[in-house]
């Protein structure tokens, strides 16, 4: 899931103009706590209070997928024609879908900051674990990632920064080559790690991120 | 041209570096200060990048600066400030200026320096760097593509000896020897006892250089902040506790680094002196060490 955190309100509420409707996504934002049908309610009672009229609001089971946000906007148009700015409380992927779903002259403005593709420990703990680098190690390292868990996203093995196997910028992490040594070492795959790894590619990330198929799914 | 650390560890003479910090700001007086002071003491200095991600002076211009007043740099280089074209081409540039000695880093992550809000880089690492500086030696850059003028690197990998678990760090060495690394210089040796442990590995490779880090100890409220704040270093409190049982700290740090390089002695091919800003000890040490 897509991990993101709520702007300071005041950074919010300086952006907006006239009136709003806010739309929240029920999956990502909604465990991220940043824009589900609760922190929704919570921001429309918020910027009621700041003097701020607002249309209508409308929770998108993925503010991602552009036809539902197309279709939610649709279901709302009198909310949404009404108002001046549009807030989306989700990640920069969502908000960038209304901006393509809205005509030029609707303001869209984000409530949170984007932070990370991350893992659901527990509902109370998101964690990173992978990069989105397009070109995954996984199977070299014995399946943890580097280039998300060590700081410096090392492909060779720990920089000697390492102490007591925790990693230099922070002792409550572990450095991950030290777990990626002692499970390659358990099942028989130090070939794979003393391997001397190539430099990233990242020509494969460029221009920007697109994949079209061809044929019915 | 002429290279002398190469020559003395290829003629398995015992040799000794020391470090120069550039200055945060454009003054080189302390450059030409600690080059005055040990140029007829020690065979190359480590000219160090950015040090602790503290922004300062280029490791490039300084090293350049050493070579114009006669010294031998070691031009330490960083993987964390600098993206491969940036380290290629200051490469080629310190080649053209006569540098021959590299020292192939990582670098201390961006947040324990000046610049906390900077992006830290690390597009590759100091294993790719120096297969890249052996390319270059080849005279073809990292993609294959033809040098008009190869460079004539003699080049310098790190190594954490007292790194805890040890076995990673020795994995990363090892593909250090095999990128092409022609001597390691060690992070600062504070345990003979686990520098023996890194000894019973590496000795089966033969003609292996490893020149031994020696960090004088001003006080024992250096030591405590070294422990605490530099990372890869291990101060034991053995240490710590002989330097706040005595009078003259500075004379018993200097006792302990005299003491801990002859007990390496005979296992590595030089030692590195580091002595950050009581560089003057030096020839103090060196004489005790010698004697």
């Amino acid at each position: 899931m897509i991990v993101s955190k709520q702007k300071e309100f005041r950074d919010i509420l300086k952006k907006i103009k006239g009136s709003v409707f806010i739309f929240g996504c029920g999956i990502c934002s909604d465990t991220s706590r940043t824009g589900g049908p609760k922190e929704v309610e919570e921001m429309k009672k918020l910027l009621e209070t700041a003097g701020i009229r607002i249309n209508g609001t409308y929770v998108i089971d993925a503010m991602c997928h552009l036809q539902k946000v197309k279709k939610a906007i649709r279901d709302n148009k009198d909310g949404v024609s009404l108002s001046d700015s549009v807030l989306v409380l989700s990640c920069g992927s969502g908000v960038q879908s209304a901006t393509l779903c809205l005509d030029n002259s609707k303001k869209v403005i984000t409530g949170v900051d984007t932070m990370f593709l991350g893992n659901i420990e527990t509902l109370s703990s998101l964690k990173e674990m992978c990069s989105l680098c397009g070109q995954c190690v996984l199977n070299e390292t014995s399946g943890m990632c580097p280039v998300t868990l060590c700081p410096k996203g090392l492909l060779n093995g720990p920089c000697g920064g390492m102490k007591e196997s925790k990693c230099e910028v922070d002792e409550n992490l572990d450095c991950v080559w030290v777990k990626i040594y002692e499970r390659s070492a358990v099942q028989n795959s130090m070939e794979d790690i003393k391997k001397i790894a190539r430099p990233k590619d990242y020509s494969k990330k460029r221009p920007v991120g697109s994949v079209k198929f061809t044929g019915s799914h | 041209m002429k290279n002398k650390l190469k020559e003395n560890l290829e003629k398995s003479n015992f040799v000794y570096t020391s470090e120069i910090s550039p200055e945060k700001g454009t003054d080189l007086s302390k450059i030409k200060k600690v080059f005055d002071l040990l140029k007829n003491r020690v065979t190359a200095f480590n000219v160090t990048d950015n040090q602790g991600a503290n922004m300062k002076m280029s490791s490039l211009a300084a090293s350049i600066y050493l070579k114009q007043l006669g010294g031998e740099p070691v031009f330490q280089q960083t993987c964390r400030d600098r993206n491969r074209m940036a380290l290629q081409s200051d490469l080629l540039g310190a080649s053209a200026f006569g540098i021959n000695n590299i020292l192939s880093l990582t670098g201390d992550y961006i947040t324990f320096g000046d610049h906390k809000h900077a992006k830290a880089v690390y597009d590759i690492d100091s294993v790719n760097l120096i297969e890249i500086i052996k390319g270059l030696n080849n005279g073809l850059d990292m993609n294959g593509n033809s040098l008009n003028g190869k460079t004539d690197f003699y080049i310098g990998g790190a190594v954490n000896p007292e790194s805890n678990p040890l076995e990673p760090q020795l994995m990363k060495f090892e593909k250090k020897i095999l990128a092409g690394c022609d001597f390691f210089q060690t992070q600062a040796v504070f345990s003979p006892k686990n520098f023996e442990k890194f000894y019973d590995f590496y000795k089966s490779y033969k003609n292996i250089k490893i020149i031994a880090g020696i960090f004088i100890l001003k006080s024992a409220k250096v030591a405590r902040f070294m422990k605490k704040n530099i990372p890869g270093i291990y101060i034991s409190e053995k240490v710590l506790s002989e330097l706040e049982n005595t009078s003259n700290q500075l004379e018993k740090g200097i006792e302990i680094a005299v003491r801990i390089a002859r007990n390496i002695r005979s296992m590595v091919r030089g030692i590195h002196i580091m002595a950050f800003g009581i560089e003057d000890v030096i020839p103090d040490f060196l004489n005790k060490f010698e004697k």
